[in-house]
């Protein structure tokens, strides 16, 4: 299980490196000095301060760990911690105890990393930052990780991982899953160390989720995991790229374990003065850290023995475990534990051998209880399960909202129907009156047209013929009588009609009342050439009331031939009617006869007048002139002109 | 002879009468004819006619302004219409003779034989005149109608008169002094025009001044009870109209 142990190691280095990450770091191309004596001015004026000294005591600390100065470092965090103490400060209480933890753990002292880290969990509780709460966390089960209390170490780090997953924080949340990863592969858990890294993969390349130091550590894993597998070309690889990426940050510690993991590769390979080479190399990229050395004398000490330098072997062994911090590191004192029995055995120092087989058993019971793995799973199991019933809650509440949003939006369509049917009701009804507006102006203007009056004098006029024996006439008044009733009982109906029936409307009614008059009167009609009478459509029966008018009333007493002259022409794009006569003037016939038909043909052309304007969105006019004013004075009777916009067959079929 | 005055605008009708009267009556002479209103009056006092056949709508008036200039009257008037829907109620409130056009030639001869019979006894009464126009300017309703019967001309105001009884084609007038006046027209002539005036026809035979009414008897099929006492059948079929009529009052 050596890779196991292996990757602690660099567990642990990185774990103290993702805090250097997260902090500023102090003036690092500065003089030693001149950066002493800018903390100096900074102490002075943060003097009457707390917080700013605390920062700046902080600052001080990372400079010097940064700078392979670890005790000193203490020094200044334990000062910074007691500051912080007094006002209680929990933010800074928390970020200057995670620090001070890591480099004391660095240094080999775990019951004091513990404490402190527990202590900075507290305060960072208080604070409610999710993110620090789970780092600390995470942190704390790493410790215990490598102590070989797995049980908290998993317990800690699925806590972290479900603070960070219930918050929805994903920031940095690579770190969590590649640390726990590590933690069941320490434990001896395959499935679960491979389930957490892919997660970890899966996540690296999202915006935040992970540095350099994670992406490192994803492919430190995955390369452990195919050396694992035997798979030793790809894990060459996997740590190639450790070391590319680390090279690219400069980050020595990358480089170191992506070094000696190759080495482990070597090894397993068969060669030995390789691995022994990269071994170190990698003691190059070295910072200050107990664990580095233990772990190296160890992996040193088990390449000498298989090269049979057994009293090399057995010095870097026995170095290791003459260290009183190999306390802290569980796995490597039981490397250690094996090397010296097996050093001692191969030595031929039997005793010495049982009595390091002994405490060795000793170590290792605690460690390999199958009833510890046991638990950790269940661990794993209830964190998962916890996690599935959130999940489950999850969608129980999407659903709900779901339905809610279902029947919100049901009531929005049925509301939303219900206008829509009203508006179209509405626009019915209204159609409907438009309708009725029209039928009604419609009989009027029959009525108008067919009036009774004109209707029985009409039929007087042909008994009058036929009293007479004047078969022809009669039968000749009688043809136009029935063409014209049939023309308006027709267009009355409709909304246009074309200029030509128009016109042959107007001669038939023109015709009969000479006739009726006994030629007392004569009319001509006009239509300007460039007129396309057939095909320009017109409101039916809308000249004929003003030609009736000026039969009824134009002519009466006079004792000349009366003259009416219907002429249309084009004016733009509009149709000018004229319609005028030579008889006794407006003024003349005012008042002197019946205003009542007068007046009823007029308003029933001021209605339709009013319809058409809003049918077409264009005026239609007429005016009434008197000649008179225009000449002499002598009455030489009046004109109406009527204008109406063209309408042609294409525009009429888009008014309807 | 007797003297015939035609006012009509239209020649061709004109010929018409005339050929109609020359046709039927011997003892009929056309003296003038004119379609004016202006050329009307001038014609008529110089030629002094029997009868004049006037047509309501001429091309320069309404002939019933010329009426007034003709005082007073020594002719009977028939009235010719194509169709004027309130002149001929004027025409029938006042109880003028009046030929529709076209003419039912029946109906002409019956007029003019009418008028040619009577012209020795009553020429046409201001007093028709007045109700004539009175009714058809519609301003000031007088109120009165005038009941010709063959030996009297009666003005009577219709508030006085207490109910009509129908027999065939003579109605009788009851009027609420106890006078009755038999006329020789049938009440069809009369519902229309007295309806106007709160009249109501509880049975096919009466018409009944509603505010005549004294009380209504349900007995029997049901009587109305004018305060003079006299008992009017309702019929079945307008019973429950004519009630839903007397509540609305």
């Amino acid at each position: 299980m050596k890779t196991f142990k292996n990757t602690s190691r660099i567990l642990s280095l990185w774990l103290f490196l993702c805090f250097l990450m997260t902090e500023t770091v102090f003036a690092t191309g500065d003089q030693p000095d001149s950066v002493d004596i800018a903390f100096l001015e900074r102490f002075q004026n943060a003097k009457d301060n707390d917080t700013l000294l605390i920062d700046a005591l902080y600052d001080y600390a990372e400079y010097l760990d940064e700078n392979g100065e670890p005790t000193r470092s203490i020094e200044q965090f334990e000062k910074a911690m007691l500051i912080a103490r007094n006002c209680n400060d929990h933010r800074r209480l928390a970020d200057v105890g995670n620090y001070y933890a890591s480099v004391s753990w660095s240094l080999g002292d775990c019951q004091k990393s513990n404490l402190l880290y527990l202590e900075a969990l507290e305060h960072a509780k208080e604070t409610g930052d999710v993110a620090i709460i789970a780092k600390i966390s995470m942190n704390l089960a790493c410790n215990y990780n490598l102590m070989g209390n797995y049980q908290e170490a998993i317990d800690y780090a699925l806590q972290a991982l479900k603070i960070k997953e219930a918050s929805g924080h994903l920031a940095d949340i690579c770190y969590h899953y590649i640390n726990l990863s590590n933690i069941f592969r320490e434990n001896g858990n395959i499935p679960k160390w491979e389930e957490y890294l892919n997660k970890a993969y899966m996540m690296k390349d999202v915006e935040g989720c992970a540095n350099y130091v994670d992406i490192s550590k994803i492919y430190n894993s995955l390369g452990s995991l195919t050396h694992e597998r035997k798979e030793y070309q790809k894990a060459l690889a996997y740590f190639d790229t450790v070391m590319q990426v680390s090279r690219a940050h400069n980050f020595d510690q990358g480089i170191s374990t992506g070094l000696s993991n190759k080495a482990s590769v070597y090894k397993d390979l068969g060669d030995i003065d390789k691995a022994l080479e990269l071994t170190l190399e990698s003691e190059q990229y070295f910072g200050n850290h107990t664990y580095e050395i233990i772990y190296n004398n160890n992996w040193k000490a088990l390449l000498y023995k298989e090269k049979g330098d057994y009293n090399e072997a057995l010095g870097l062994v026995q170095e290791n475990f003459d260290r009183d911090d190999i306390q802290g590191y569980s796995t490597e004192k039981i490397k250690t534990l094996e090397l010296l029995y097996q050093l001692n055995f191969l030595l031929g120092n039997y005793d010495q051998a049982y009595i390091w087989n002994d405490s060795l058993r000793n170590n290792e019971s605690r460690l390999r209880d199958e009833r510890v793995r046991e638990a950790v799973e269940n661990l794993e199991i209830e964190y998962a399960t916890e996690q599935k019933e959130s999940r489950i809650e999850l969608l129980t509440a999407e659903n709900q909202i779901k339905t809610q949003r279902m029947r919100m939006g049901s009531g929005i369509l049925v509301i939303l129907l219900l206008t829509v049917g009203m508006v179209l009701y509405m626009l019915k009804l209204r159609h409907k009156q438009a309708l009725l507006v029209q039928n009604n102006l419609q009989q009027k203007l029959l009525r108008s047209q067919m009036n009774p009056h004109f209707l029985f004098n009409a039929l007087s006029s042909i008994q009058s013929f036929m009293y007479q024996n004047e078969t022809k006439k009669a039968a000749g008044y009688l043809g136009n009588f029935a063409s014209l009733t049939r023309g308006v009982l027709e267009y009355s109906t409709r909304d246009f009609i074309s200029l030509c029936d128009e016109l042959r409307i107007l001669e038939n009614y023109l015709e009969l009342e000479v006739m009726r008059m006994g030629g007392k009167i004569s009319y001509q009609t006009e239509v300007d050439e460039n007129l396309d009478c057939e095909f320009i459509m017109v409101p039916p029966l809308v000249i004929q009331p003003f030609v009736e008018n000026c039969v009824k009333h134009a002519f009466s007493g006079i004792d000349y031939p009366g003259l009416i002259v219907v002429s249309i022409r084009k004016l733009e794009n509009r149709v000018e009617v004229m319609v005028e006569d030579n008889g006794i003037g407006l003024e003349n016939a005012v008042g002197n006869s019946a205003e009542e038909h007068k007046s009823m043909s007029m308003s029933i052309f001021k209605e339709r007048q009013a319809v058409l304007e809003k049918k077409l969105g264009e005026p239609v006019t007429f005016e009434l002139l008197d000649m008179n004013s225009l000449t002499s004075g002598k009455s030489s009777g009046s004109k109406v002109v009527i204008t109406l916009p063209v309408i042609t067959m294409d525009t009429m079929h888009n008014l309807n | 002879m007797i003297k015939i005055v035609i006012v009509e605008d239209e020649p061709g009708i004109r010929d018409t009468y005339k050929i109609l009267l020359t046709q039927n009556f011997s003892n009929v002479e056309v003296v003038g004819e004119t379609g004016k209103i202006v050329d009307a009056i001038c014609l008529i006092k110089e030629k002094a006619p029997d009868i004049v056949l006037m047509d309501i709508e001429l091309e320069d008036g309404n002939s019933f302004q010329l009426l007034q200039n003709l005082r007073p009257y020594h002719f009977r008037i028939i009235f010719i219409t194509a169709y004027n829907h309130y002149a001929i109620k004027a025409i029938k409130f006042s109880a003028f003779d009046y030929i529709m056009k076209p003419v039912n030639e029946f109906e002409f001869i019956n007029a003019l034989s009418n008028a040619v019979n009577a012209v020795s006894c009553e020429p046409s009464s201001e007093k028709q005149v007045d109700n004539l126009l009175d009714h058809y300017s519609g301003t000031q309703k007088s109120g009165k109608i005038v009941l010709r019967t063959s030996e009297a001309l009666y003005v009577i105001k219709v508030e006085n008169i207490s109910h009509c009884k129908s027999d065939n084609s003579y109605t009788t007038f009851f009027l609420t002094d106890s006078r009755e006046i038999l006329v020789s027209k049938g009440m069809t002539e009369y519902v229309e025009l007295l309806e106007d005036y709160g009249f109501y026809r509880p049975h096919q035979s009466f018409l009944v001044n509603m505010n005549h009414i004294n009380r209504i008897d349900k007995s029997d099929g049901g009587f109305v009870i004018m305060e003079n006492g006299a008992e009017i059948p309702i019929s079945t079929r307008r019973k429950q109209q004519f009630f839903n009529v007397l509540q609305s009052l």
